[in-house]
């Protein structure tokens, strides 16, 4: 079994000597340079997409900046339509609200007294 | 090196010229070197240039100058792994499909006209392909840089950057599904 294993070492070892010397050498083909050319071209991202991704840095904090802006202008509107709401409201509206909320209160006294 | 360290750093600032010059100095190295790989005439010349092509997208990854050439052997060694990965999922005739008789048959038909010497090369490269086609992508490109391209340890530790014992482990391994690939393909 031993004798086997050396024998096919030998073997091995034969074939990849034998093949150092197989390979010819192989020259390229005039058009080699350009295709690799061609190749780069074809494989080069467009000229916008390059400009985005170099822009990509500034264009995200513009837009972090933009949000944070349009979100504190909503609150600001929303805080002064509150507000507008409530001085706007007649004094009819003001007292309805107000004796509703009495009279749930009422309402809510009553429920928890044993009848 | 083949080319000037200058020409290398002036590639890296985009120059066509000197991308050109390192093209030109090195693509009969690469050819040579993805043949051995791939063992396939046909697709040589393809891989190539995608080395190539890789090569000129990751200049400005080349941290130095000075491990210029094992970086590109790297690049080319990744280049023929996608490539024999491709190669094996999507093939129709395997080669390894074949016994060694029907190999040496098939490339003796083929080869009808050609001398001796040319045919007995022909049939190495052949049975050789057949061969590492058994074993895995990794041990394929590892022997095949050691046995056929014959590098030295410390230029694959390089390349591999590992140190030399590591390489020596794995080679030992990777040689080893070899002789069993061996053995099986002589029974067949």
């Amino acid at each position: 079994m031993a004798v086997i294993k050396v024998n096919t070492e030998q073997k091995l070892d034969k074939l990849f000597a034998a093949s150092r010397h197989a390979f010819p050498e192989l020259d390229a083909s005039p058009n080699f340079l350009p295709e690799v050319w061609a190749k780069i071209e074809d494989r080069r991202s467009p000229g916008w997409l390059t400009l985005i991704s170099s822009w990509s840095p500034r264009l995200a904090l513009a837009a972090g900046l933009t949000a944070a802006l349009l979100t504190t202008t909503a609150a600001i509107n929303h805080q002064k339509a509150r507000n507008m709401q409530i001085l706007e409201s007649s004094y009819i509206d003001a007292l309805t609200v107000s004796s509703l909320d009495e009279q749930d209160g009422s309402q809510w006294i009553l429920a928890g007294v044993p009848r | 090196m083949l080319v000037e360290i200058e020409t290398i750093e002036r590639a890296q600032a985009g120059e066509p010229d000197a991308f050109n010059e390192i093209v030109r100095a090195y693509r009969k190295r690469i050819l040579g070197t993805i043949y051995r790989l791939i063992g396939r005439s046909e697709d040589v010349e393809d891989v190539s240039q995608e080395v190539f092509v890789r090569l000129y997208y990751s200049l400005d990854q080349l941290r130095s100058v000075e491990v210029f050439e094992p970086w590109l052997y790297r690049l080319t060694t990744n280049a023929a792994y996608d490539y024999l990965r491709k190669r094996k999922r999507g093939n129709s005739i395997r080669m390894a499909d074949l016994s060694e008789e029907q190999v040496i048959a098939a490339d003796a038909a083929e080869s009808g006209r050609r001398d001796d010497e040319v045919r007995e090369q022909t049939e190495i490269r052949e049975f050789l392909d057949v061969l590492l086609d058994e074993v895995s992508e990794e041990d394929r490109i590892l022997l095949t840089l050691k046995e056929v391209q014959g590098l030295s340890l410390k230029e694959l530790s390089r390349i591999y950057e590992v140190n030399e014992n590591a390489l020596k482990v794995r080679l030992f391994r990777a040689r080893k599904r070899a002789l069993k690939a061996y053995e099986t393909l002589k029974k067949r």
